[in-house]
Parts: structure tokens; C-alpha cells; sequence
């Protein structure tokens, strides 16, 4: 019932997100003049626009793009000339592949991070790891994207400077896209473990007999982690929607990028399909954090099912 | 031992243990007969009909040839490509001789079947996007395999320059009917010196060397475009030697680039010129007198050299230095504030009472800064805006849509008054309600341009274009600039020329 009643949700909001931006961007500009060179004549200009459909009213226009929307069809990129969906499907592989590093990078800094610090609380290990995400949080990204590659790139000559090819290439755009949400991790998960640390099973767990690395990763992280459950799938929704600034800075070749060059230059059904595809994966990834909720606190289960 | 000293060591050795994992740089694994590109965007279509993006065009000029080709160091000079030789044979009709034994990577032949069904296809408008390149032309008429005349409406002394230029590019119809067209888009088929091998959405394109080209075949095996929006990495790719050549660089940049051993800045004027388009039919701007004004208050000489590191020629007027008609005795107008007081005061105008906005896009926030800056000091009021690229395009277009200045980069597409200033500026360009009160028949700028276009005299052609760029100059409907220049980040290894058209032609790039 609550996966039913979510999924209702989800096609109400795509709905919702695929109108507004059909109108943002219908009365915004005009794809033909981007289509055409800078000074094309004006009967040019008319005629693409005739030939494209784009002189039907609005109404009928929408009505069209809804109608191929039932059918799964989300348009045709009047730049690329080929299916919007495709496209978006072809550069799926990239950007799930950078948000993963991304994520895989920040977890393992910040778990360890996270947790060292609320045990060794208010130690110099601590203020440091406090000041490494605080930092990290505060950069942004460009600026580290650029240093990085600067330092890693330029200076040493370790690591190329853009591209997608061998594992060399995904290390610079991993660690600037991994850098926030490490740093988010690294706070929230130390201020819950502080919390969790303290309660009264941890005490007992303690007076148990049970050795401390236990009492820490088994019995406080357990519990700790939930919020930050929520919070790595909420970035990881983010990177998959929006690692636009790593991929432009890096060439990477990803839906951000694609998205945007969509954006820029009025390709309507690029864009609604993007803007589409971005929606359902934040929808899709809030119903797995959902689900993952449920399976590590079953008090949460209990309480929707009691609603 | 204490803890940072561990720390240190430990950093210190998983630094040399990285640099042994590592190994070589990028760069000094590239492979000799290897040419890498850096350019601002990817293709989004191989077909070139469809497109006058320049990331687009870089690959038709080496995928496809035209029958004419400008040559790559008299820019201006027409040379013979699919063409081997054309005429007029009488005033509204060209007669090209085709080059023979030309084969499309797929071995289809190359004749004048060719020839007319790609005339017949460029021609139709509201088909693709090149079809006002080719409004002059009525049909095509095979008279041997080899051999094709194209009728125009009216006379055109132009044709061979446009069927050398955008859109142009000879492609095969045989594949096109076999496999339709929609297929070019992604796999192109042409006679260029260089084949499409591998196209990576958004990452790079690798061209493969075309062993049967007929003209001049490239020194490189392959070539892999990489497609690097970002000026920055595209500045950095040039600075570690991963790329060999690197379009879209700025002028604050080549000082950076000279300063190293691995790369150089090389440059040339570009066939396009930076200007604010005015709207001439509303407001103060309508008054000839402000917009002299405003010519003459902005010290252009100041800001090319200081903006843009002095990469660029100030604007005598609307022709550009390559354009067939460019005056080269006309001179800029002067920063003269003073004048500019005068001429305001003139129009009727106190101080402050002229108020108008001058729009530009991201990149020319502020260049347009600095010119209103110079506007305020003279009395006018001029607030700088941005507009967003489709926005502004569509403004290009129209100018009932907007009022005072947009920042503008009109090209000129054919060396020629009529390809840069008619083309704008004619009853039927993108800039025509701009300055409506000029180009209407019956004016005489109207009627000295339209007289240029039909007209087969050279020389006459010639003395016409020169009095109507004075006209032009005179009526000042836009802010002249400047024609600035396009660099690109060169490694040492290669020779490479710049075009003004900004076309590359990577069979023509050598060893250094």
C-alpha cells in the first residue's frame, strides 16, 4: 500500500515537473534561432519553425508531447537527431559510473572518519577530521575540480586532465564529486554516533564484557547510521542528477553534461527528457533509501503500516 | 617517534609509490602518428546540412570536400577542390568541371549526379539549416558526368565562393538513398581526407586517415577529437602536452601557454567582428546623432589592449579586413569624448537624459561593463545586462523584441560585403528591423547593395562596397569594436596555421 501510494506520487510529481518545464520553456525562447547560424535570414527562420511544428498553438504542442510521453516516446533532440531517450540512455554508463566512484570514495573517508572522531571526541584527531569537513564541505567543486587537476594533472603528471577511458581518468572527477557529501557524511555520522554512544544499551553491551571495536561498529554504528542512510542516498540521488560542474570541468561524458548543452541551446525534447529521467531517479532512489529504512529500523515499518 | 613525523614519512612514500604505480604522464604515452584535438564542444550531427556550429563543422571539412575551397594562406583565394575549373557562361549560369576518379570512403563514385542532388537539396529551405547560403540558386543541370551547370535566379558573381563555404559539402547520394538520410547524422560517408572511425557521445571522435584521398593526404594515421567544454581544462590539456592543439583560447591565457617549452599561442584575425547591434527604430537610439555618440566615446583602442591583451584590430566600419570591398583607408572612429558631448547635445539631449540598456552574453559581461562605464562618463546612460545564448540569438533575429545595444559577432561568410554586411543588414537578413530606415528600396544604401549583388563588374562591385561601408560607418547603427582574433594552444610538435573561418583542416597540420 505504501510502495502504491508512493508510486502514485512519483507520476503525479513527474507530471507535475515535465508541464512546468514544457511551459518554461515554450515561452523562454526559440530552438530554431539556436538551430540556424547567427544571422540567418528571417524567412529561414520561419520556415524551420513551420517545418519543426513549432508554430502549432501551445495547447496543441503540449497535447503532442503528452500524447508521445504516454507512449514512452519523450521526443526527438532537434540538435542530435535522434531519440532524446537514447541519448540519455547512452550516457547513463558515465554518469552512474562517477556517481558510484564518487560515493564509494566519500564512504570510505567518512565512515572511518566519522566514527574515530566521536570516539576519540575532542581529541586533536578529532578537531582535525572536524576541520578536514568542514572544509570539505565549504569548497566548491569547481574550485577543487580545478586544483586537483592542477596539482595531479599539471604540476605531477600523474593523472590526465579530462576524458573517460581507463581508471586513471576517474580519479580526479571521483574525488572532487565524493568531497561534499564526505564531508556531510563524516559531520552527521559523528554527531550520531556522540549521541548513540551514550545511551544506556551501549553502557550495558560495555559492562558485558564486549570488546570495544564491537561495542563501536556493531552496536553503535548500527543504530548511528540510519540518518546517514538517508543522507548518502539523498547525495547519491544529487551526483546522479547533477554532477553537471565534474563533468563539464572533467569532458566527462555524462547526462549533466548533456543536460545542460540541452539547457543551452533550447532542444525542448532534450530537455524534457532530461529533466524527466533526473525526476524519476531522485523518486527511485528516495523509494530504495525507503525501503533500506524499513529493513534497518523496523519500528519504521510498523509505523506506516499502523497509519 | 613522533606522530606527524610518521605521517610525513608515510606521505613521502605512498607519493614515490605512486609515482612508480603511475608511471608515465599522459602525455608521454601519446603515440607519434596520433594527432589529439581539444575542442569547446562535441558534433552533434555529421550531417552538414544540418548544422553551422563550428565543433559540427571542424569534422565536415575533413570528413566531406566541397568543390571549392579557400585557401589556407591567401584565406581569400578560391581554390579548386571537387571542382576542378568553373566559368560563367552566360550571366545566370556557372558551368563547374568535376574532378574525376573521386571516390566516398564507401566507393561510391563522386560525378555530377552528385553535384545536383546535393544543389537540389541545399536549395530547399525548412529542410536543414544552410538553405539561406543557397537562395540564389534556381537548379542544377548535369551536361556529362563530369560536367554540371548551376542556374541561379539572377546573376552571381558569388556561387563558387558559396559552394565553397558552410553547408556545402558534397555527400553521397547513393548511401543517402540506400540507408536514408537520417543515417549521415551519425555515420558519414564523404570524399574527405580523413574517415569517421569511432564517435564517443560527448567524450571524442577518432577520424582514421583516408589512404585514398585525392589531394593532400594528413601525416597523421588518426586523429581523436576530444570534446573539453571548459576553457580551463581545455588550457590545462594544452599545458601537460595531452593535446596537440586546442581551440576556444583566451587572450589571458597565452601568456600561460608561451611561458612553457611544450606549447605556443598561435593566432589570426578572425573573419567575424565584435559590435553592438543597436535598435535603430525606437528610442534615442533612432537619432543618427547618439549613436555616433556613442562611437565616438568609447576608447576601443584601450580596451582591446588591455581586455583583450591586444589580440585584435579595432573596426574601421562594417567590412571586415578580408571582405572583397574593405576600405583600407577608412579610419576608426576616434575616442573623442568631447565630440561625443557635442554631438548629444546636438540631438536635443541634456546630460543623463538618454537611458538605454547594452545586453551581451556571459562571456561579454565585462567588455560591456567597461563600454557602458565609458557611455556614463559621456552622459548617456548605459546599464549593462547578460542575456542567456538562446535568448540572445533569438534577438538576433529580431529586434522589435528588444531596446539599445546587443552584443553581436557577425561573420562573414564569404569574404565578401555581401556574405557580412548585406547579409546582416539586407531587407531580408537577421538584423534587418534593426536599421529598417536604410535598407528599404528606394535608399541609397539599399539600392548600392542590391546593385553589388547582381552586378558581374568586379571593379564596380568594388567602388560600391566602399561607398556603402562609408554610409554604413556614417549612420553608425551599431558600436563598432573590433575584429579580434582566434587562438588556439599549439603543441611544439606540430606545425599548425590558423584559419580565419575557423576551419581545420588536420591533412594540412605537419611535423615541426
Amino acid at each position: 500500500m505504501f510502495f502504491i501510494r508512493n508510486l502514485f506520487h512519483a507520476v503525479f510529481i513527474i507530471f507535475a515537473v515535465s508541464t512546468i518545464t514544457f511551459i518554461l520553456l515554450y515561452v523562454s525562447s526559440d530552438p530554431v534561432v539556436m538551430l540556424l547560424p547567427p544571422d540567418a535570414p528571417r524567412e529561414e527562420v520561419i520556415a524551420l519553425r513551420e517545418s519543426m511544428g513549432l508554430n502549432d498553438p501551445l495547447v496543441i504542442q503540449y497535447a503532442r508531447f503528452l500524447g508521445k510521453l504516454v507512449k514512452g516516446d519523450l521526443g526527438y533532440s532537434f540538435f542530435y537527431k535522434e531519440s532524446a531517450l537514447k541519448l540519455l540512455v547512452e550516457r547513463t554508463p558515465a554518469t552512474l559510473e562517477l556517481a558510484c566512484f564518487g560515493m564509494i570514495f566519500a564512504l570510505v573517508i567518512a565512515i572511518p572518519l566519522g566514527i574515530l572522531s566521536a570516539v576519540k571526541y575532542r581529541s586533536g584527531f578529532d578537531n582535525l577530521s572536524l576541520g578536514f569537513a568542514t572544509i570539505g564541505q565549504a569548497v566548491p567543486i569547481f574550485w577543487l575540480a580545478l586544483m586537483l587537476m592542477l596539482i595531479f594533472s599539471v604540476f605531477l603528471g600523474w593523472l590526465p586532465t579530462s576524458g573517460r577511458g581507463n581508471w586513471k581518468n576517474i580519479v580526479l572527477p571521483a574525488l572532487s564529486l565524493g568531497a561534499y557529501p564526505m564531508a556531510a557524511i563524516v559531520r552527521l555520522l559523528r554527531a550520531n554516533m556522540l549521541t548513540v554512544l551514550r545511551m544506556d544499551y551501549i553502557t550495558v553491551a560495555r559492562a558485558k564484557g564486549i570488546r570495544e571495536f564491537w561495542v563501536v561498529t556493531k552496536h553503535a554504528l548500527k543504530n548511528a547510521s540510519i540518518p546517514v542512510v538517508t543522507l548518502v542516498g539523498l547525495q547519491f540521488g544529487s551526483m546522479l542528477a547533477g554532477t553537471i560542474v565534474v563533468e563539464m570541468i572533467f569532458g566527462w561524458p555524462g547526462i549533466g553534461r548533456l543536460a545542460i548543452f540541452a539547457i543551452y541551446h533550447r532542444d525542448f525534447p532534450l530537455v524534457q527528457a532530461s529533466v524527466i529521467y533526473m525526476a524519476t531517479v531522485f523518486i527511485i532512489i528516495n523509494l530504495i533509501v525507503d525501503f533500506i529504512y524499513g529493513l534497518l529500523d523496523p519500528r519504521v515499518k510498523v509505523g506506516r503500516m499502523a497509519l | 617517534m613522533k606522530t606527524t613525523t610518521k605521517i610525513c614519512i608515510l606521505t613521502l612514500v605512498a607519493c614515490i609509490g605512486l609515482t612508480l604505480f603511475l608511471g608515465k604522464s599522459e602525455a608521454q604515452q601519446k603515440p607519434k602518428d596520433v594527432l589529439f584535438v581539444a575542442q569547446e564542444d562535441d558534433v552533434t550531427t555529421f550531417d552538414p546540412s544540418m548544422s553551422t556550429h563550428v565543433p559540427n563543422v571542424t569534422f565536415y571539412n575533413v570528413i566531406y570536400d566541397c568543390l571549392t575551397i579557400f585557401d589556407n594562406v591567401e584565406f581569400t583565394k578560391l581554390n579548386p577542390a571537387l571542382a576542378t575549373s568553373w566559368n560563367l557562361i552566360n550571366p545566370t549560369t556557372w558551368q563547374f568541371k568535376l574532378r574525376k576518379g573521386v571516390t566516398f570512403h564507401d566507393g561510391e563514385p563522386f560525378n555530377a549526379n552528385t553535384v545536383k542532388f546535393n544543389v537540389e537539396w541545399l536549395k530547399t529551405p525548412g529542410k536543414h539549416t544552410v538553405a539561406g547560403n543557397f537562395q540564389t540558386i534556381d537548379h542544377a543541370e548535369v551536361v556529362d558526368d563530369y560536367t554540371i551547370n548551376i542556374i541561379t535566379k539572377g546573376p552571381d558573381s558569388l556561387l563558387p565562393k558559396r559552394l565553397g563555404a558552410y553547408g556545402a559539402q558534397m555527400t553521397p547520394p547513393e548511401y543517402i538513398k540506400k540507408v536514408g538520410r537520417q543515417t549521415l547524422n551519425s555515420k558519414p560517408i564523404g570524399t574527405g581526407p580523413y574517415i569517421m572511425k569511432e564517435w564517443v557521445k560527448d567524450d571524442h571522435v577518432t577520424l582514421e586517415r583516408n589512404e585514398k584521398y585525392w589531394g593532400e593526404k594528413g601525416v597523421f594515421k588518426e586523429v581523436i577529437v576530444k570534446a573539453l567544454p571548459d576553457n580551463l581544462t581545455r588550457l590545462n590539456a594544452v599545458l601537460t602536452g595531452e593535446v596537440d592543439l586546442a581551440s576556444m583560447m583566451l587572450p589571458d591565457q597565452a601568456a600561460i601557454v608561451g611561458s612553457g617549452n611544450i606549447a605556443r599561442i598561435e593566432s589570426v584575425l578572425a573573419a567575424a567582428q565584435a559590435n553592438y547591434g543597436f535598435s535603430c527604430s525606437k528610442g534615442p537610439l533612432k537619432n543618427k546623432l547618439v549613436r555616433q555618440a556613442c562611437n565616438y566615446a568609447v576608447d576601443k583602442d584601450a580596451i582591446l589592449k588591455k581586455l583583450w591583451k591586444g589580440y585584435g584590430k579595432v573596426s574601421t566600419g562594417s567590412a571586415i579586413t578580408y571582405d572583397f570591398g574593405y576600405d583600407p583607408g577608412l579610419k576608426p572612429y576616434p575616442y573623442d569624448p568631447a565630440k561625443a558631448r557635442e554631438l548629444i547635445k546636438q540631438a536635443g539631449y541634456k546630460p543623463g537624459e538618454i537611458s538605454f540598456d547594452l545586453y551581451a552574453n556571459a562571456p561579454g559581461k565585462e567588455l560591456t561593463e567597461i563600454v557602458c562605464a565609458y557611455l556614463n562618463d559621456v552622459g548617456i546612460n548605459a546599464q549593462p545586462k547578460v542575456l542567456e545564448a538562446a535568448t540572445r540569438a533569438r534577438w538576433q533575429s529580431d529586434a522589435y523584441l528588444w531596446q539599445g545595444g546587443v552584443l553581436f559577432y557577425p561573420s562573414s561568410t564569404l569574404y565578401d560585403l555581401d556574405g557580412s554586411l548585406w547579409r546582416t543588414h539586407g531587407p531580408k537578413g537577421a538584423g534587418a528591423n534593426r536599421w529598417e530606415e536604410m535598407n528599404k528600396p528606394g535608399m541609397p544604401f539599399h539600392d548600392m547593395m542590391e546593385k553589388a549583388r547582381y552586378s558581374l563588374n568586379q571593379e564596380e562591385r568594388r567602388k560600391i562596397y566602399i561607398e556603402a561601408n562609408k554610409i554604413f560607418r556614417d549612420e553608425a547603427p551599431v558600436l563598432f569594436l573590433f575584429q579580434y582574433k582566434i587562438l588556439y594552444g599549439v603543441n611544439n610538435r606540430i606545425n599548425y596555421r590558423p584559419r580565419p573561418d575557423e576551419r581545420m583542416y588536420y591533412n594540412l597540420i605537419t611535423f615541426r
